[in-house]
């Protein structure tokens, strides 16, 4: 869990030094009676001090024997059957565009039931098949007739 | 109050309305039931679907769907012994092993009645402490908005798991920060962008909210794929189920404690169901004269404190996000977030200027209560069919109707890759046990935070001496200040006094 949170720490103090490097480019408006840099500058920074202490008092922690390590944290995280979900949405999302929306619903629900189901069958596609279906008729109506939408 | 009130009551007593928040509460229902499944991912998938309905509509039917999912969670607690929200989890201890002896139908009778009640008291509250919180909120200047969102995050920090209270406020700084993306209003100029036009109106609110929420949950959720867990039979008599009632009346003082713990623990700001119901099942423990039976499923007060806590923090968590426009709990968030979509900013001129709204709010809880009550008496062998739907159907149902739900909102894919980029971030968030909570605080909260330090600076000429002075927003920040040196202080001195015995 130690590694864990030092690599928490890191992504976060990386992000807010990212952050940081945007403050420099903010100009203050002459009448303006607070600078507009005041709070961004103050978000960051305080983040920043937050994410030093934090980092410190991880490094210096003591009894960290009996957290968990960083592979049982992180190899649940990145099981097969989560990251193929992840792999298969991120693909889909991708796909909205090129493909039209409602072709890649339809594709994504019927793989992702199918891939994801304990035994591939018959009878797993054909209850693949009618779910997206009937995700599609009530993303149809919802969308389409409801809310009047243009879908991509 | 009264005209409040009435005024309401012309907008829920509609037909369609009424049929909107019995819908709300069936759907909510269902949602809850299903373990991993919480009330705020039932409010986030709904929220979207609202846009286009009048707010008077709108809102009753979120009202519907929030106390649904919140009693929802008790179906599966008690007869999977795997809680449908995290709300329910201290009903698991007695609840199962209640239902495990054969009893399910007076351990389900408990919990449903106690949650009736329970939630109903907290409306009561709802109803008699908003208008005149508002009242005062009304006289807060700049200074005291700021320290109550200091105060916000302190609570949270507080009450976040033991050696990570820095981490949840490096979390709510990751939303502050993310809320600093887009066009400042006060100067004109765009900031933190990257050079991105996209980024240029910065992060819608909604797509952020179930993005944070929806995909980590869903993408744990899929663990449970082809795992067959063991619903509990039960033979539903209807008559047994409603004679708990009288059970429940004699119970009457653990019924109290628990719902005044709820009210209390939902008003805070940032904590909700999740604490209330355990703080609930252990003083009723602490309280009791036979606390060795606890856990044995025997007693009704162990399944009752649990179940009442987590209703009455509804209540409780409706107070501050209607008068203050601060989020009680992730769920009341995602309310608020509705409001906002329908041009409407939660606070004090709630009260003064959408009078009719604050009644639809007040009104629709009570009615909600009651259909879930109904429903409870008629459709529980519905629900519990509800439990056992496979969750690979469940699962890419859900995504696709996040989905379509970020898109629906502005009709643009920007919407749709913000709720996956921030899908990530939570999932990142997930593993390193770090609350998401607090960056969607952080999100919502930080133009807030930044207007009104603004005008508390240029209202008192660039002092922060107004911050201490003003007794209110002196109060405010003493009690933050307080609420995150003491816990680690008494901890300490625990600590100490035991090497001492020792």
């Amino acid at each position: 869990m130690r590694a864990t949170d030092l690599f928490f720490s890191a992504f976060y103090i990386i992000l807010l030094a990212v952050a940081g490097t945007q403050l420099s480019q903010l100009s203050d408006i002459n009448s303006a009676e607070i600078s507009s840099k005041l709070y961004p500058t103050l978000v960051v920074s305080i983040g920043l001090i937050m994410g030093v202490l934090e980092t410190v008092r991880v490094l210096f922690a003591r009894g960290g024997e009996s957290l968990p390590k960083l592979s049982e944290v992180w190899a649940p995280a990145f099981n097969r059957r989560r990251m193929t979900l992840l792999f298969l949405f991120v693909v889909y999302l991708i796909a909205i565009k090129p493909v039209g929306f409602l072709v890649s619903t339809g594709m994504f629900c019927f793989g992702t039931i199918f891939i994801l189901s304990p035994q591939r069958n018959l009878r797993v596609a054909a209850i693949s098949i009618a779910v997206s279906a009937g995700i599609l008729s009530l993303i149809y109506l919802l969308l389409v007739v409801y809310l009047e939408a243009f879908l991509p | 109050m009264y005209d409040l009130m009435f005024q309401g009551a012309a907008h829920v007593f509609l037909p369609w309305t009424l049929f909107a928040i019995f819908m709300g509460v069936a759907g909510g229902l269902v949602i809850g039931a299903i373990p991993g499944l919480t009330s705020t991912m039932a409010i986030a998938l709904m929220v979207p679907v609202t846009y286009a309905m009048p707010i008077e509509f709108a809102i009753p039917l979120l009202m519907g769907v929030y106390c649904g999912a919140i009693s929802g969670g008790l179906v599966g607690a008690i007869l999977l012994n795997i809680p449908g929200t995290p709300a329910s989890a201290s009903t698991c201890l007695d609840g199962y092993p209640m239902a495990a002896k054969g009893q399910a139908p007076r351990a389900l009778g408990l919990a449903v009645y106690s949650s009736m009640i329970g939630g109903t008291l907290s409306g009561l509250a709802l109803v008699l402490i908003s208008p005149l919180l508002a009242k005062i909120a009304l006289t807060f200047g700049p200074w005291e908005y700021f320290a109550l969102v200091i105060f916000t995050f302190s609570c949270i920090s507080a009450m976040s798991e033991k050696g990570r209270a820095i981490k949840a406020f490096m979390a709510a700084f990751i939303g502050l920060g993310l809320a600093l993306v887009g066009l400042d209003e006060a100067s004109g100029q765009v900031r933190m962008t990257f050079g991105f036009t996209a980024f240029e109106s910065g992060f819608y609110e909604l797509p952020a909210l179930i993005g944070l929420y929806a995909i980590p949950q869903l993408l744990a959720d899929s663990d449970d794929i082809g795992r067959t867990s063991k619903i509990l039979k039960i033979n539903f008599k209807l008559r047994e189920f409603t004679q708990t009632f009288g059970e429940v009346i004699r119970h009457k003082r653990d019924l109290l404690r628990s719902t005044f713990i709820g009210i209390i623990i939902g008003i805070l700001p940032g904590v909700g169901p999740g604490l209330s119901n355990i703080v609930a099942y252990s003083q009723a423990k602490r309280a009791s004269k036979t606390p060795e039976k606890y856990g044995t499923g025997e007693l009704a007060e162990s399944v009752m404190s649990p179940e009442a806590a987590n209703n009455a923090s509804m209540g409780g968590a409706l107070i501050p996000m209607l008068t203050l426009g601060i989020p009680g709990d992730a769920s009341t968030l995602m309310m608020l977030g509705a409001f906002m979509l329908h041009g409407i900013d939660p606070g004090p001129l709630l009260f003064r200027d959408h009078g009719d709204i604050v009644g639809v709010v007040f009104l629709s809880f009570f009615v909600a209560f009651a259909f879930c009550t109904v429903i409870y008496h008629f459709f529980i062998p519905l629900t519990i069919k509800a439990i056992s739907v496979p969750r690979q159907y469940v699962i890419p149902v859900l995504l696709i109707l996040c989905t379509v739900g970020c898109y629906s909102l502005n009709n643009r894919m920007f919407d749709v890759y913000c709720f996956l980029g921030f899908g990530l971030l939570g999932y990142f968030l997930h593993i390193s046990r770090v609350p998401v909570l607090p960056v969607i605080l952080g999100l919502i909260l930080g133009p807030m935070a930044e207007e009104q330090l603004s005008l508390a600076l240029a209202f008192g000429q660039g002092s922060i001496l107004p911050f201490f002075m003003r007794p209110v927003s002196g109060s405010i920040l003493l009690v933050a200040f307080l609420s995150l040196v003491l816990p680690p202080i008494i901890t300490y001195l625990r600590h100490k006094k035991i090497l001492k015995s020792a």
